[in-house]
């Protein structure tokens, strides 16, 4: 198993990526917008420590909604095993933006200034979403003769968010610090786990959009 | 009189010290109350409410311009209630039991706070007892009921079912939210809207306080 900590620098968020994240595109933020978003920056640089952690295993798609890692049935639902097809391996990963970024957004809490809670939010989301492709880039360089899919999450395309407890059996319950409550909610909150396929001739297609019902999703394509 | 067109502004632009200072000048030129409120103050809320719908203007500039109107909204509340002068209605809101995420919700507050109405915020990992003793306690016009996870999301039907049972529904418009939600949801388990962001969730409120 490779659990490791991510030194902030390789996954440093430009203040451009947040004001992209926050929806601006062209647009430009007013001053204290911007302000408040170089000062989280600059706090983070100094005291964030994201991490990530994944396992390698052999397994194979069972049926058309299911894929078996060791002794583990992963009920991924239809659109996520077809988007694993042709996987000959996968690896099941955690990654977290870290209890310190946890601590900083409790901190921030006490304050009751909305706007700084919601652009923080904001940078957590982004944080812990560059600390997965951090482990993407980590898969590639570990295994350079294969192809990966992209990373897919228990909650999204309906699979269902209490088949994490797999995921966090697999990785040994407790992965990078990262705890699970009985509702499947992961302490830190700016967390992520789910499964990657690799293999010679996998898709490298996203979230399937088209078949799923969560139009409110995140991830969906704009 | 030229503060009050500056305080349009102030909440427009989200300046909240400005906003303060020109509600002061207002009140000392004994400017109606409710007249700031309805011709300046909400303006100015509806106009970045249409920014925001319109792609002009994205989630800071609303909780910036919903924290003004709260600040100036503090310094009138004495007098709405010195003139008798009711509030746009009362919400009791929270997310619901085992989960934790409250930024969405709190978006919410703030703007259904920013645009008059007075919020209890109930925080989060909340039970529906707790929801139907804030209701009744606060004699509520409205519940608002937040999850972000489809684990959580079903507690909200049980929420809505306790409040039957305790004979309150007919008292309460009950308006729910958050990522997994969507209006099938909200019609599959009797809540009476359903919003997908903090700025839609005010004009549902209105539209549920005058239906």
């Amino acid at each position: 198993m490779d659990d490791n900590s991510i030194a902030y620098s390789e996954i440093e968020l430009s203040p451009e990526e947040v004001l992209n994240e926050i929806g601006y595109g062209e647009s430009h933020p007013d001053n204290e917008v911007m302000d408040v978003i170089l000062q989280l920056l600059a706090l983070l640089k100094r005291e964030v420590q994201p991490r990530y952690v994944y396992l390698i295993s052999d397994g194979r798609i069972e049926g058309t909604t299911a894929v078996h890692i060791q002794n583990h049935v992963l009920n991924t639902g239809p659109t996520i095993s077809r988007l694993l097809e042709k996987s000959t391996s996968f690896a099941v990963f955690a990654a977290t933006a870290g209890v310190e970024f946890e601590r900083i957004i409790q901190e921030y809490k006490k304050t009751e200034d909305i706007l700084v809670h919601y652009i923080l939010d904001v940078i957590g989301t982004t944080v812990v979403e560059k600390a997965g492709d951090y482990l993407e880039s980590k898969l590639e360089k570990n295994f350079p003769d294969m192809l990966h899919t992209h990373r897919f999450s228990p909650g999204y395309c309906n699979w269902h968010l209490t088949e994490q407890r797999k995921i966090f059996a697999l990785l040994g319950n407790r992965p990078c610090g990262i705890t699970l409550s009985d509702v499947c909610l992961m302490h830190p909150i700016k967390s992520i786990s789910g499964i990657i396929g690799i293999g010679k001739d996998v898709q490298t297609k996203k979230y399937a959009c088209q078949y799923c019902e969560l139009e409110t999703c995140y991830k969906r394509k704009k | 009189m030229e503060s009050i067109d500056k305080l349009y502004e102030a909440i427009l632009k989200g300046n909240l010290p400005l906003a303060v200072e020109m509600t002061k000048i207002a009140i000392e030129e004994k400017i109606d109350p409710k007249s700031i409120i309805d011709n300046y103050m909400s303006k100015a809320m509806d106009e970045i409410g249409s920014r925001f719908e319109n792609g002009k203007a994205f989630v800071p500039e609303l909780l910036m311009s919903a924290r003004a109107m709260k600040g100036a909204l503090e310094l009138l509340k004495p007098l709405l209630v010195d003139n008798n002068i009711p509030r746009a209605g009362t919400i009791v809101i929270g997310t619901v039991k085992g989960d934790l995420h409250d930024i969405g919700k709190n978006l919410v507050a703030s703007m259904l706070e920013g645009s008059g109405f007075e919020v209890i915020n109930l925080g989060v990992d909340i039970s529906s007892e707790k929801f139907i003793a804030s209701v009744v306690e606060h004699k509520a016009n409205i519940l608002c009921l937040s999850a972000l996870l489809t684990t959580t999301m079903n507690y909200m039907k049980e929420v809505i079912r306790a409040i039957e049972t305790a004979g309150v529904r007919d008292k309460v418009k009950i308006m729910i939210g958050g990522a997994p939600i969507n209006s099938a949801f909200a019609k599959e388990i009797g809540a009476d809207g359903y919003s997908s962001n903090a700025n839609a969730a005010v004009s549902l409120a209105k539209q549920l306080l005058a239906s």
